[in-house]
């Protein structure tokens, strides 16, 4: 895969990038639909070229979502065959709504805190990275639960059921005691995964020196241990010095200032003890991080750690201009990402 | 060694050799540059008083309290200084309405810290004390998505922070600098 070094973007798109509208495109079929908006099939009108289409749903408080722009930013980094080759952006005029990318890539939810933790940290990002790896190895979702009860019970069937050994501090998190499982399970990762190498070749596999290095990937991939990194709000000092030195790994039950998980906030009691559907927000495809108090980044990213002045701008005006605000599917603006991928 | 150093590195591309750009990568990166400045006549046009050189530095100087207040690195402010730039020589702001630079200035400080930044803030957040206007989110993303097209979407501006690090390693005879010296 061609990776492009920093800081050089661009190289290869073509000129008119933007400048169209999505009128050039018309809208066949909706293919999927998610926190971020939703995918057609479409044609372009003067070509007859059937692409995808994904329309952008803007953030109302956020603007244009960071989410696009971190996708635009990376798929125009990346070349590769297996990967979504981003064709175009183009605007919508009028009445505004906006257009995305399309459903190909993503099925991997997996990339949240797990029982209530609250610590976003890069255990986090190496937890989904290797979730991802693994899927690619495996050629299937790896942790296929209907809901979250579900779903954490496939992690622990395969990576083990979390304990004080393999994640200090796990019994403090608020809601272990919820869902730690009642029989002791084991590690099973290595034999589920590990003997990939003599799998036939896939894509993510074909060559050689690589199959190691995503198995070795995939066995590190483990709960993610709260301690272990430090949260992304405390990698550089805000404006208030953030106090995390200070405070309990494991902020539990209401009033914490840490990024919420998902799902209901409040603490445990909240939390449904016998495993059923209501109170979780388990969404399996695309993008669907909704609830965390930083949508556009989901996972509960702790915005509300980072030092940000929770009063300030925010506090004093927020509540006079998002009045009349008119919501986006008003007037919110309108992007496309027009993106050539074969919809067989 | 503060959080400081290490978020600073992470945008300036640690020294670690990985996404070290190839020669051909930088020759092409010099190729392309130029896409990402503004129109050859544009400092011409603020000397001449065409465009309002005031209003740019103020501008600019708004950025960079956004800059200082939220602690973003230094990449994000080039990138929104970059923005404001190439958008001011493509379109033309209407005279004699000051406002509509605040919002430009807003607008492309957001994007940038859409770009570079781990933590954004919310759109009326990011219009910090002393700002003679305050807009609605509303229209601070419509200025986005205006500025977003006008530069074609080419954000990722090559900047002098993408050859950092080649130069570097060309001043340390193609080799990896110690850390301490990049330092």
């Amino acid at each position: 895969m061609a990776i492009a070094g920093a800081g050089q973007l661009n190289l290869h798109e073509s000129p008119c990038w933007g400048s169209r509208s999505v009128d050039c495109f018309e809208k066949l079929e909706q293919i999927s639909e998610g926190t971020y908006g939703q995918v057609y099939m479409a044609r372009e009108i003067k070509t007859g070229e059937i692409v995808a289409l994904k329309k952008i749903r803007m953030d109302n408080e956020r603007g244009f979502p960071i989410t696009a722009i971190r996708e635009i930013k990376i798929l125009k980094k990346l070349h590769h065959e297996n990967v979504i080759k981003l064709k175009e952006s183009v605007t919508s005029q009028g009445a505004k709504d906006e257009q995305g990318r399309p459903g190909k890539c993503c099925p991997i939810p997996i990339n949240n805190l797990l029982l209530g933790a609250t610590k976003y940290s890069p255990a986090v990002d190496m937890w989904s990275v290797g979730c991802i790896f693994a899927e690619l190895l495996h050629g299937k979702l790896i942790f296929p639960g209907k809901d979250e009860p579900e779903q954490l019970n496939k992690i622990f069937e395969l990576c083990g059921a979390p304990d004080e050994v393999n994640w200090p501090g796990v019994s403090k998190i608020p809601w272990y005691n919820n869902f730690k499982p009642t029989r002791p399970m084991k590690r099973r990762l290595r034999e589920a995964l590990g003997n990939q190498e003599k799998a036939p070749a896939t894509a993510t596999t074909r060559r050689k020196g690589q199959t190691t290095e995503i198995t070795a990937f995939t066995a590190s991939c483990r709960l993610p241990p709260i301690q272990s990194g430090q949260a992304h709000a405390q990698m550089r000092p805000g404006p208030n010095p953030p106090l995390h030195g200070s405070q309990p790994p494991v902020a539990a039950g209401p009033g914490h200032h840490h990024g919420k998980p998902r799902g209901p906030a409040g603490g445990p009691g909240r939390y449904p003890a016998n495993g059923t559907n209501g109170g979780f927000n388990h969404q399996n495809h695309g993008g669907g991080y909704s609830s965390g108090p930083y949508p556009p980044q989901g996972r509960g990213a702790p915005y509300g750690s980072s030092g940000m002045p929770g009063a300030g701008p925010r506090g004093s005006g927020g509540s006079g201009y998002g009045v009349g605000a008119p919501n986006y599917s008003q007037d919110g603006p309108t992007e496309v990402l027009v993106l050539d991928v074969a919809l067989t | 060694w503060n959080h400081r150093f290490y978020r600073n590195s992470n945008q300036n591309r640690v020294f670690d050799g990985v996404g070290l750009p190839s020669e051909e990568c930088v020759a092409l990166m010099v190729e392309k540059e130029h896409r990402h400045l503004p129109s050859a006549d544009y400092l011409k046009r603020l000397q001449s008083g065409d465009l309002d050189p005031a209003a740019r530095q103020e501008a600019i100087d708004f950025i960079r309290k956004v800059r200082a207040h939220f602690s973003f690195g230094p990449l994000c402010e080039y990138l929104s200084v970059n923005y404001l730039d190439r958008f001011l020589s493509a379109y033309e702001l209407p005279k004699g309405k000051g406002w509509t630079m605040q919002l430009l200035a807003v607008a492309c400080v957001s994007l940038a810290a859409k770009m570079e930044e781990t933590e954004v803030p919310l759109l009326l957040d990011l219009q910090v004390r002393e700002c003679k206007f305050v807009f609605e989110a509303t229209a601070i993303q419509r200025m986005e998505v205006l500025v977003l097209s006008t530069l074609s979407w080419r954000m990722q501006a090559i900047t002098p922070f993408s050859f950092i690090d080649y130069f570097l390693y060309k001043f340390h005879d193609d080799k990896i600098p110690p850390r301490s010296s990049v330092l």
